[in-house]
């Protein structure tokens, strides 16, 4: 970890340590806007931290994201830091406020007729509370209303939004492929879930530690104590892979981040919950905030499933003898 | 981006000349492959070849990190990685010197006296002098601190009395580094071992051979019945053995052969299935890919931490359990993908059954040597602090 993503950390550490509280979790959770967080956000300077092209503001980016997962703040800051950093890319000056971006996936033929576009996005992070959406279309970056259409939310009661565009206004930039928004919005997703399976190994530790039956913690039995095993195992994989992925982010290594944070994010979760017992399914406890968020962002810019079907297409199109030379690139 | 530093993988770039080092030793591994005609196996302790190991103390390719005086080329852990990983990948014949090379020259580099360095280090950098590891015996697997050989002091030196089992190549390699204990067990278990090297081709030792479910002949028992060793021949400190087999378990555990073992059945997979459309065949394929791409990071990182003289033992521990879960997953996807019956005889059958028969019968080896998973496990979980 270099000297600026150690500072970014410990002040967003600071900063969501105070404004990210079991409250406003639960609130937003129901739906309401975290107002004051996000001011706190803006005024960090959080949301503008990648308008650089270089790789220290790429590691600070998904230094914030990450931490944003630890603390599983309810608001778009890994969104805006990416639709920013593409609108720049593509030679748009983005607004003020809060971006997002809409999966290219997600995108139901949105047909392009010089600046006017028709078409539909599904599941767009925070579409009501954003100030316009960035996607790909026909492969040109393009700024678009968010004009929502129905409001939706995932599993953790993040808004994922119905945005739909008729003959809107739009705003076309430079030539961008939708396989490279995917990808980095896979690779804040994965910053996030490594943030948030940080957290739930954390929880599962000191509850542990805390709780007793049968007259000893739970960490006397060895069962927990492999539990607790496997998620460090699970978390440190998805670890490695986001730091390969963040060094060199060519699509095969934010493949394999995506595919493994994923992958983590459902085994991770399970075993938090058994370690809890009945109190981390309530809504009293605080472990629901970080597992939901794991279950709902396991799915989002790509399952493991997408990704490794994606990552098993460029294996076996190198073929045997560059699989090996594609484990050790880059280094 | 670990904030918490319990399980810290900092990621680890390779220095300047990493590259042509690696082009160096895939060159002679291709040039060695076709002269010798060996077969690739990617399980380290499966092929034996002594022209093998001499040929690579003569590139400079073993000792890479010791001292010049001793063999060695003085360069950094991050270089043998490099030449470490491409002979697992190759599947080359590295028995031989593996575990000298491995653990037990770092070993005596750490502990052994001058005339101890002097005497084996250069054999061991020449692929001229092979070890054993005498640590587990019939009584005691995973407890190794329960150990009952015993060393006496007498007035020329020592009198080992105990039985060693599972010492891999104890009947073709040079010398054992053995665990005995040299005091009566008290509170401190772990107090009283000490380490001991012992000359498997002349001292009087009996070596039986146990051969495993293959039918391979790798395993040995060791008897020593008050064999007597110069005194010249302890490790180290008397008493500190524990410490210092930590130290060498260590060595053992942090290597990329803890995930590569079935590496070998990956690349035939992916050669069989290079012309398939078949998207759940990609999807497993991707899969493994995925999960070998952060191994290999988390492993290098590990070189990096011995390369500034961190311990990595915790790391270690992870890469070994996350490994081992890898190796047996390679074959049981594989077995999904292309479901062809496994062979243990060429006969009319291709690279691909052989292979999975070999590594599905040398599967349950791969999660005991090295230390078990429950170990490891015992291992994270006292490294999050509970235990």
């Amino acid at each position: 970890m270099s000297e600026a993503t150690r500072l970014t950390a410990e002040s967003a550490d600071r900063l969501f340590g105070e404004f990210v509280t079991k409250a406003i979790l639960d609130e937003a959770d129901t739906g309401t806007w975290p107002n004051a967080l996000w001011q706190a956000v803006d005024e960090a300077g959080y949301a503008t931290a990648w308008d650089d092209q270089d790789r220290d503001s790429r590691d600070i980016a998904l230094t914030l994201a990450h931490r944003t997962g630890w603390h599983a703040a309810p608001i778009p800051l890994a969104e805006t830091l990416l639709a920013r950093h593409v609108l720049l890319v593509g030679g748009i000056t983005p607004p003020d406020g809060i971006l997002t971006v809409a999966n290219p996936l997600a995108l139901d033929g949105p047909a392009l007729d010089g600046t006017r576009m028709t078409g539909l996005a599904r599941r767009v992070p925070f579409a009501r509370d954003a100030a316009g959406v960035v996607t790909v279309v026909n492969d040109a970056i393009v700024l678009a209303p968010a004009n929502v259409i129905l409001e939706g939310s995932n599993m953790a009661g993040e808004p994922r939004d119905e945005v739909a565009w008729d003959n809107a206004d739009v705003i076309v930039g430079g030539a961008f492929l939708p396989e490279r928004l995917l990808a980095a919005g896979a690779l804040l997703r994965s910053a996030q879930i490594c943030g948030a399976l940080q957290h739930a190994l954390a929880k599962a530790t000191q509850y542990a530690s805390e709780r007793e039956q049968f007259g000893r913690p739970l960490g006397k039995f060895q069962a927990i104590q492999h539990y607790l095993a496997r998620i460090a195992c699970l978390s440190a994989t998805a670890e490695a892979a986001l730091s390969r992925a963040s060094a060199a982010p060519d699509n095969a290594n934010i493949a394999a981040a995506k595919a493994c944070a994923s992958e983590a994010a459902g085994d991770a979760a399970t075993l938090t919950h058994q370690i809890h017992g009945a109190i981390g399914f309530t809504r009293e406890h605080a472990l629901h905030h970080i597992t939901k968020r794991l279950w709902s962002w396991r799915e989002e810019f790509g399952a493991e499933g997408w990704w490794q079907e994606y990552l098993g297409g460029v294996v076996t199109g190198a073929g045997a003898d560059g699989l090996w030379p594609l484990v050790v690139a880059d280094s | 981006m670990s904030t918490s530093g319990a399980f810290d993988f900092p990621p680890a770039t390779l220095p300047d000349g990493a590259a042509g080092l690696r082009d160096d030793v895939r060159a002679f591994i291709a040039a060695s492959s076709a002269t010798d005609g060996w077969q690739p196996h990617s399980n380290f302790m499966s092929s034996f070849s002594v022209a093998f190991s001499r040929a690579l103390g003569q590139q400079g390719w073993l000792g890479l990190t010791w001292p010049k005086a001793y063999g060695g080329q003085e360069r950094s852990a991050l270089e043998r990685f490099v030449v470490t990983e491409e002979l697992l990948a190759a599947g080359a014949p590295v028995a031989a010197h593996w575990v000298a090379e491995r653990q037990s020259g770092p070993l005596l580099l750490r502990y052994g006296t001058e005339a101890q360095k002097q005497m084996l280090l250069p054999g061991i950098a020449a692929g001229d002098t092979y070890f054993s590891i005498g640590m587990s015996e019939p009584d005691s697997g995973s407890d190794l601190a329960s150990i009952r050989t015993r060393a006496e002091r007498t007035d020329k030196g020592w009198s080992i009395t105990g039985t060693k089992v599972w010492t891999s190549n104890a009947h073709v390699n040079h010398w054992m580094i053995l665990l005995a204990r040299t005091a009566p067990q008290g509170k401190d278990r772990h107090a009283g071992l000490s380490q001991f090297l012992i000359d498997l081709k002349n001292d009087a030792i009996t070596v039986n051979p146990i051969h495993n479910m293959l039918g391979h002949h790798e395993f040995n028992e060791v008897v020593l019945d008050e064999t007597l060793i110069p005194a010249d021949r302890l490790i180290g400190k008397e008493g500190q053995g524990w410490h210092q087999v930590t130290a060498e378990l260590a060595y053992e555990r942090s290597g990329p052969e803890r995930f590569l073992s079935t590496y070998r059945v990956l690349f035939e997979l992916v050669r069989g299935q290079e012309s398939n459309t078949d998207a759940a065949g990609r999807r497993a394929i991707g899969k493994l890919a995925a999960r070998l791409m952060a191994l290999r990071t988390m492993s290098l990182s590990i070189a990096g931490m011995l390369e500034r003289g961190e311990n990595p033992d915790l790391a270690a521990a992870i890469v070994k359990d996350a490994g081992n879960t890898f190796e047996r997953e390679v074959v049981e996807v594989a077995r999904q993908v292309m479901p062809l019956e496994p062979a243990r005889e060429a006969g009319n059958v291709g690279t691909y059954e052989t292979l999975m028969a070999e590594m599905m019968l040398q599967l349950p080896s791969y999660t005991l040597r090295g230390g078990t998973p429950e170990i490891m496990r015992s291992i994270i979980a006292r490294g999050l602090g509970v235990r």
